[in-house]
């Protein structure tokens, strides 16, 4: 945005007003959902959109649809420039690519970075915001290079060096894919068309499924302590899980002056030993052979949890303020087993050793095809993908003549 | 009333070295030179203004090209450019009108770099199509993005 007041500054002027430091001037504005372009006082233009289409709205002062509509009632007014728009309204594609990354993780910007470097013309989508599950970590501490790294901080490193290299598009997840001469990729924002499609989805926070969960998921039911957490000092919670994040973000929890109890199905952690030994060492209480039957709580929010012993069947019920799981994820595979991508039996979707798919020209790495989910495997097997792709490109097997 | 940045080589840096190293080298790039005009005003969002003055002091030191002036909200700069918020910045005011309400932080930090390269190129980095259609422009546009740190 600011850029069209470099190309035209005898006309526009571009102030970028952070909400943050300005409320009253975003609450002027109405500006509660951002980003939010004003133009002229009047002409407002929600969210993030490509750069043509912005353009475009913000010249004509109308929006796509309205353009779109004007342009085929064949307005003699209308600028033939607009036929931009038909590429913004999804009538022609927005962008052609060798790779089209889906994912912003570990595993998708290493796919990128080694996509672009082979020579492949790369994008990445991403639904969220660039980092993956990582920038939920708090600290990193098993990722070769770093004796310890903040979650985010690691993903900076990554995204920056990705951005070397090729776009990264925000904001904008897959919605469909549909598999022709080229593979189409479909956005909210945009078509794009491949000759390739690397799957880097990961995965999301699994739930107990039990009866308050839902009603008090961010009222004291959360997935993140990193995110959550600061609002529970000197308070009471448990953390469900037995896994590296349980006890990591347990331990973070401690630090930050938070009252934490490990609440775990089983008689023994599956996490790292290192971490286990942690956890003692900082007298974390731990509940054994139990698992949540119910959040309690009322308008005010969590308020306790009913505990089932899985051995004995008791019941008891525990005062906490919040409660954290981390009892693993659900891999994002909706998308792609749309067009029958096939997965394994737990979910994941099956790969070769080359995180080739069953489907020719589609790949996938990272948390989304299971395996022991880390980080180091995530940037391995993103490389790998990537390199089946230029791999494939240049010598693509599913044409060769048997 | 305006007063050039005091370089003093023992002052606290704000960004991690990283960063710093990052941006020295890619300042290094810069053709043509960048002014920034800060405006702030005690008594008015001070911890903004404080992490405002601090970002653009590193600014400042790491790019030889970047010169940076300090203004208040009383001053002749701050009424010829119509600033009235604390803090605010300017890019090359003398040529665009490019402000910034607030501080750049997080994302926004990386494109305001991104903005102050493209502006010393003199290039809009836009695509083809998007000048084309920005050529026809013939009114004025006046644009307020609203972002929310990062």
């Amino acid at each position: 945005m600011l850029r069209t007041a470099i190309e035209r500054p005898d006309l526009i002027s571009a102030e970028c007003v952070e909400t943050g430091e300005n409320p009253e001037l975003a609450d002027k504005y109405d500006a509660q959902s951002v980003p939010l372009t004003v133009t002229n006082e009047t002409f407002r233009q929600k969210g993030l959109l490509p750069e043509e289409r912005f353009v475009l709205e913000m010249v004509y002062l109308k929006h796509a649809e309205q353009l779109l509509e004007e342009m085929q009632k064949n307005d003699p007014d209308m600028v033939p420039e607009v036929a931009g728009l038909a590429m913004a309204e999804g009538l022609t594609p927005a962008g052609e690519f060798d790779v089209v990354v889906a994912g912003a993780g570990p595993a998708g910007l290493t796919a990128a970075i080694y996509a672009e470097r082979s020579g492949l013309k790369t994008l990445v989508l991403e639904k969220g915001v660039v980092g993956g599950q990582v920038i939920l970590t708090p600290e990193v501490e098993n990722y070769p290079g770093f004796k310890t790294v903040g979650g985010v901080q690691l993903m900076e490193m990554i995204a920056s060096q990705a951005r070397d290299y090729c776009e990264i598009h925000e904001g904008e997840g897959l919605d469909e894919i549909k598999i022709g001469k080229k593979i189409e990729v479909i956005t909210a924002k945009g078509r794009y068309l491949a000759k390739s499609l690397v799957l880097a989805t990961g995965a999301s926070a699994k739930l107990l499924g039990v009866p308050g969960e839902a009603q008090l998921f961010g009222r004291g039911v959360s997935v993140c302590a990193s995110c959550d957490g600061w609002a529970y000092k000197g308070k009471q919670v448990i953390m469900v899980g037995g896994g590296n994040t349980a006890l990591t973000e347990a331990l973070h929890l401690k630090n930050m002056d938070v009252g934490v109890t490990l609440v775990h199905r089983r008689d023994e952690f599956r996490a790292e030993k290192h971490l286990q030994n942690g956890i003692k060492k900082a007298g974390i209480e731990v509940i054994w052979d139990c698992g949540v039957e119910e959040f309690l709580g009322d308008e005010t929010g969590l308020k306790g949890v009913r505990l089932k012993n899985l051995k004995t069947g008791e019941l008891s019920e525990l005062k906490v303020d919040g409660a954290f799981l981390a009892i693993g994820w659900n891999p994002n595979t909706e998308i792609p087993q749309q067009v029958g991508v096939t997965l394994d039996q737990w979910g994941y979707i099956k790969v070769d050793r080359n995180m080739r798919t069953n489907i020719p020209r589609i790949y996938a790495c990272g948390d989304v095809i299971g395996g022991v989910q880390q980080i180091a495997t995530a940037v391995g097997e993103g490389s790998t993908a990537a390199l089946a792709v230029f791999e494939d490109i240049s010598n693509p097997y599913w044409t060769k003549a048997e | 009333m305006s007063k050039k940045t005091p370089k003093k080589a023992e002052e606290q840096w704000y960004l991690p070295q990283d960063s710093r190293t990052h941006l020295e080298k890619l300042f290094k790039e810069m053709p043509e030179p960048v002014t920034l005009e800060v405006f702030t005003q005690s008594g008015m969002n001070d911890p903004y203004n404080e992490a405002m003055v601090a970002f653009m002091r590193d600014i400042d030191r790491l790019g030889e090209k970047i010169s940076l002036n300090f203004n208040d909200l009383h001053g002749e700069k701050a009424s010829t450019y119509g600033v009235s918020r604390s803090p605010s910045l300017l890019v090359q005011p003398d040529k665009y009108r490019i402000r910034y309400t607030g501080t750049p932080l997080g994302e926004e930090a990386r494109v305001f770099i991104e903005t102050m390269m493209l502006v010393s190129h003199g290039k809009s980095g836009l695509s083809q199509s998007s000048r084309d259609v920005l050529a026809g422009l013939k009114e004025q546009r006046e644009l307020k993005v609203f972002i929310s740190p990062t």
